[in-house]
């Protein structure tokens, strides 16, 4: 059973946190719980350790998927092959950040991995500002949280900048139109970005420009001028341009090979996203105490369906060991080929909410927040703080 | 990210950096979330950009047979770049971005082991202005010779080192054709479409629900 802090001032009563009261494009207030998870020092140091251990597990395991040409068992779009490859080789677009699901973590609940979101994670300002605001509205110690998100994609940023000195410092960020909750994760990284002296833009991927001979363009409708960025965001997955836009993935294989600009996040965050991955890491640290066992067939026991690519709990399947489906969530992604995760339960309150934690990494293990909600953690889950006390 | 060594240090007392905290009270961080959705696309764009476009005319000298050295660096419209080099007889000739690249070329798949030694043409073309102007426009292999270059002769203006500027006939020439290379490098914004550029990508889109995982 975890504790809670219960906290009377909304997070968004204060500056700091009130241009994120949009964060999903409707009010948010209700989807930020009042209520902040207690968690220890040493708790919140595990997370830390947990998260930066699985992501040289994941390192690992993406060496061995190319080194052994696994990746028709990740589901991995042909077209994308090279490039993954290509990034893997030249790292000159670091992977600036991910946030990895765990379960556990608290009252002794041994801390086992869910799933790694590596190439478009989301939760940003949520975790970042408005979890460390509810500290601040409510007179709590602003030190008391397990958040250095911010200062760490800064840094990130920084050591690209260093590390392409004959590249132009501008960074263009990307969605799609009509995701402002995307939007406001990119615009959390463009304000990381802008402090550590980039010239920043945003620019629907609508309306960009590919030119395969010089580069990606914004394009200024009112004074008809195409501004070039050196570096680009996308917030839009890898194997969506895969499926959707082979054109754009050709001209990018092009862009990227020749040098004309960085590509964030890197071709090869598409391994740790694919759930396929799940099965390599167990197949390869059989038994590791932060993983859970994965088949690609149904277990003998309870355990839980994952399509290769979904996102945010969709298309999601418990299944008890006598086979029988009890709780499953639709989406769009049931078409795809499917692994099988052993359940694990979530940490729960009082009330019977069931909580999972997301750690973000960016160079490394650097802020925790928690998602709450039924069963199948999904897109309608609630965001939760934390709040470090020793209990 | 995946080459760093992580640190496993203590969990850190510190939420956010003094930076975003004053960007935030001042008011800097955009509130657009509510009203961008309703917006047209390019109303909604935002970005920060130069509203000029510059190139280089680097002017070369050969001062022995086959040596030769930057007498000067000016910045110019892009499209009237150009290196112009005086040969020893006295003879003057124009050569454009693109055939300057080609001289670049063959030096590059002739010596490509011994780059930034010698002071044939190429090599000068290459680390002077024109080089400059490749790397940016064309990247690829350009960029991989030069930033080392950059970076050495950067030390030796602090003293460390003692290459020196020496495809420039002296230190002033080099100065000064890093402030124009710097005033290239600003030149993001340039008035005619990309070449053969390609856009609307996703435009047709039907995809429910957001990206992000």
């Amino acid at each position: 059973m975890i504790q809670l802090t219960q906290v009377e001032n909304s997070p968004f009563a204060t500056t700091i946190a009130e241009g994120w009261r949009w964060i999903n494009a409707t009010d948010t207030v209700p989807y930020v719980s009042n209520e902040l998870v207690n968690v220890t020092k040493a708790e919140a140091e595990a997370y830390q350790t947990a998260a930066n251990e699985l992501y040289e597990l994941f390192i690992s395991a993406a060496e061995h998927v190319i080194e052994k040409n696994l990746f028709s068992d990740l589901s991995i779009p042909e077209a994308l092959i090279p490039l993954i490859k290509y990034s893997w080789q030249h790292d000159e677009g670091w992977h600036l950040y991910g946030r990895f699901d765990l379960s556990g973590g608290l009252n002794g609940e041994p801390i086992k991995l869910i799933e790694f979101n590596a190439d478009t994670a989301t939760c940003l300002p949520e975790t970042t500002i408005v979890q460390w605001a509810s500290l601040r509205a409510n007179g709590l110690d602003e030190t008391a949280q397990f958040n250095y998100i911010f200062e760490n994609l800064k840094s990130a940023f920084e050591e690209l900048k260093e590390t392409h000195p004959e590249k132009h410092p501008s960074i263009v960020f990307t969605t799609l139109i009509g995701y402002p909750e995307d939007e406001s994760n990119t615009d959390l990284l463009l304000q990381a970005a802008k402090e550590a002296g980039f010239e920043t833009g945003f620019s629907y991927i609508e309306n960009l420009h590919f030119s395969k001979e010089e580069g990606i363009f914004t394009h200024n409708k009112d004074l008809d001028t195409y501004t070039q960025y050196d570096f680009w965001f996308k917030l839009i997955p890898w194997e969506f341009l895969a499926w959707d836009e082979p054109e754009l993935v050709e001209l990018l294989d092009h862009l990227i090979r020749f040098d004309k600009c960085v590509v964030l996040n890197p071709a090869y965050t598409l391994l740790f996203q694919s759930k396929g991955m799940l099965k390599v890491l167990w197949d390869l640290y059989p038994n590791h105490t932060l993983l859970l066992r994965c088949s690609d067939k149904p277990l003998n026991t309870t355990c839980v369906e994952k399509v290769m690519f979904g996102r945010e709990g969709a298309n999601v399947r418990i299944i008890r060991d006598t086979g029988t489906a009890v709780n499953f969530t639709s989406g769009e992604y049931g078409q795809q080929k499917k692994v099988y995760q052993e359940y694990t339960p979530f940490l729960t309150d009082r009330a019977g909410h069931s909580y999972q934690a997301g750690v973000f990494v960016s160079g490394e293990a650097c802020g925790l927040g928690f998602r709450r909600g039924g069963l199948i953690i999904d897109n309608k889950a609630q965001f939760c703080g934390h709040i470090i006390k020793e209990s | 990210m995946k080459r760093k060594t992580i640190n496993i240090s203590s969990v850190k007392n510190v939420n956010l950096s003094k930076g975003l905290s004053l960007a935030l009270i001042g008011g800097l961080l955009p509130l657009t979330y509510s009203c961008r959705s309703t917006e047209s696309a390019e109303e909604a764009d935002y970005e920060v950009s130069e509203t000029y476009s510059q190139g280089v005319k680097t002017f070369i000298k050969e001062t022995e047979a086959g040596k030769f050295t930057i007498t000067d660096e000016i910045a110019v419209p892009a499209d009237s770049s150009m290196a112009v080099i005086t040969y020893l007889d006295g003879r003057v000739e124009n050569l454009s971005k693109e055939q300057s690249k080609t001289m670049i070329d063959k030096e590059i798949q002739q010596n490509p082991n011994t780059m930034g030694q010698g002071f044939g043409l190429g090599n000068v073309l290459l680390y002077g202005g024109m080089g400059y102007l490749l790397a940016r426009s064309f990247g690829g292999g350009y960029n991989r010779y030069r930033p080392e270059y950059r970076r050495e002769d950067n030390r030796s203006a602090t003293g460390t080192t003692n290459t020196g500027s020496k495809y420039y006939a002296n230190k002033e020439t080099f100065e000064k054709s890093s402030n124009v290379q710097e005033s290239v490098n600003k030149s993001r914004t340039v008035t005619r479409t990309p070449v053969k550029s390609r856009s609307g990508f996703f435009g047709r889109s039907s995809r429910g629900g957001g990206f992000g995982g």
